[in-house]
């Protein structure tokens, strides 16, 4: 039977030497037990000669004062490792992926009503490929804590014509998108509140790029770059945007 | 093989510095250059002056949006959302801006910015409202040249609103 003497940082050097400290194998040796203090016996399972490093045999005696430096010691690392899992958590939610809730009547049929969750991608928004046709989420223009999920209809320069209110009248309008806007319109131009309303949209308000419906199960899968329309006046109004 | 070690301690080291850096620029606070001189006298006062000022920002204002009259925020620009543009705010959502074309008022969700070097700024005057969500911090203090280290204060132009 091998005693060890604990040192402060024993248990990475045991990670090391892979000696496994079982805390309840631990137990008091009343001939040399103090007032204040705590011995240890260890027990090895296996094979008794190791060769030890020699930093690890250190006194068997742990003062409390040693006692309390090693928990804290414990619960700062434990801090730090919580801290940098946040830390990159953060980094990846806001340079590569993250996922968001969507929800509304403005992109039927391509999102329910109902709450869904999607996956968002944030490199083509930050590299500037976000493109036509693309499902984005953006904070609104008229509050910034809000997001909003659309689809963009037209980059800068393009000469969009849109339907300003189909539920009640054809009127149709035409715009040129300026230098560094971007014009999104839901999929469901009856109920959507979108750049016909609030104008063209500044591309640093984008946020990330819809590519992926996680949630619910039954619709899993990608999100394509059509919105999948069936109203035949607003064919016409797409293949006129493209042509232009 | 205590090379390799090395190398792959430094290597894991830097990675975590530079994810903990890049958290606490977003989240929290940061530092950035200023170039040109439509902020002078507050930033780059003197114009042929070789180093550029620093300044100390803080992002703890992006978690509820609530900026005041005479902040000066640095915001992506409109135009080219690659630059970043740091200018005063004049006006808030509902005022009233006095314009060359009249008195326009600032719709919901945006701001009037405008630099403090009127002559040399291109600002709200060129590109309008900005929207709030444009806005990527609030500088508080010059930090650099050691010399100038002061707190940017608010100063709220009282001749810009039309009432």
């Amino acid at each position: 039977m091998l005693v060890i003497f604990k040192h402060l940082d024993l248990i990475s050097q045991a990670h090391l030497l892979q000696i496994p400290i079982f805390r309840r194998q631990f137990s008091p040796a009343p001939a040399t037990a103090t007032k204040n203090s705590v011995s240890y016996k260890v027990q090895f399972a296996g094979n008794e000669r190791l060769k030890l490093q020699p930093k690890i045999f250190l006194c068997i005696n742990m003062s409390l004062f040693q006692q309390w430096a090693f928990i804290v010691k414990e619960a700062l690392d434990k801090s730090f490792l919580v801290a940098k899992f946040f830390c990159a958590v953060h980094v990846t939610n806001t340079y590569v992926c993250s996922t968001a809730m969507v929800q509304g009547p403005s992109m039927l049929p391509t999102f329910n009503l109902t709450n869904e969750i999607v996956l968002l991608e944030r490199i083509s928004t930050r590299n500037g490929k976000a493109g036509t046709g693309d499902v984005v989420i953006l904070r609104s223009p008229e509050n910034p804590r809000k997001f909003v999920t659309k689809r963009i209809i037209g980059m800068e320069g393009d000469n969009i014509t849109y339907l300003v209110d189909p539920k009640n009248s054809d009127r149709t309008e035409t715009r040129i998108v300026p230098k560094g806007h971007v014009w999104v319109q839901g999929d469901n131009i009856y109920n959507s509140y979108d750049s016909r309303n609030f104008g063209p949209v500044p591309y640093g308000l984008l946020q990330g790029k819809v590519f992926w419906r996680i949630w619910p199960a039954g619709v899993f899968g990608s999100i394509g770059k059509r919105p999948e329309t069936v109203d035949p006046a607003l064919k016409v109004l797409e293949q006129s945007n493209h042509q232009s | 093989m205590g090379l390799q070690n090395a190398v792959l301690n430094g290597f894991k080291k830097s990675l975590v510095f530079g994810l903990v850096g890049v958290t606490v620029t977003d989240r929290y606070a940061g530092v950035c250059s200023i170039r040109g001189s439509s902020m002078s006298p507050t930033f780059n006062p003197s114009p042929g002056s070789f180093a550029d000022d620093y300044v100390f920002l803080e992002k703890f204002c992006l978690d509820k949006y609530k900026f005041s009259h005479g902040d000066v925020v640095v915001f992506s620009n409109p135009i080219n959302y690659k630059e970043r543009c740091v200018k005063r705010i004049v006006a808030m959502e509902g005022d009233y801006i006095s314009d060359t074309k009249g008195a326009m008022k600032v719709p919901e969700g945006h701001c009037w910015v405008e630099g403090d070097n009127s002559a040399f700024s291109s600002d709200s005057r060129i590109y309008g409202p900005v929207p709030l969500g444009l806005i990527r911090g609030r500088v508080t203090h010059v930090i650099w040249p050691l010399e100038r280290i002061k707190k940017v204060d608010r100063r709220i132009p009282q001749d810009r609103l039309a009432f």
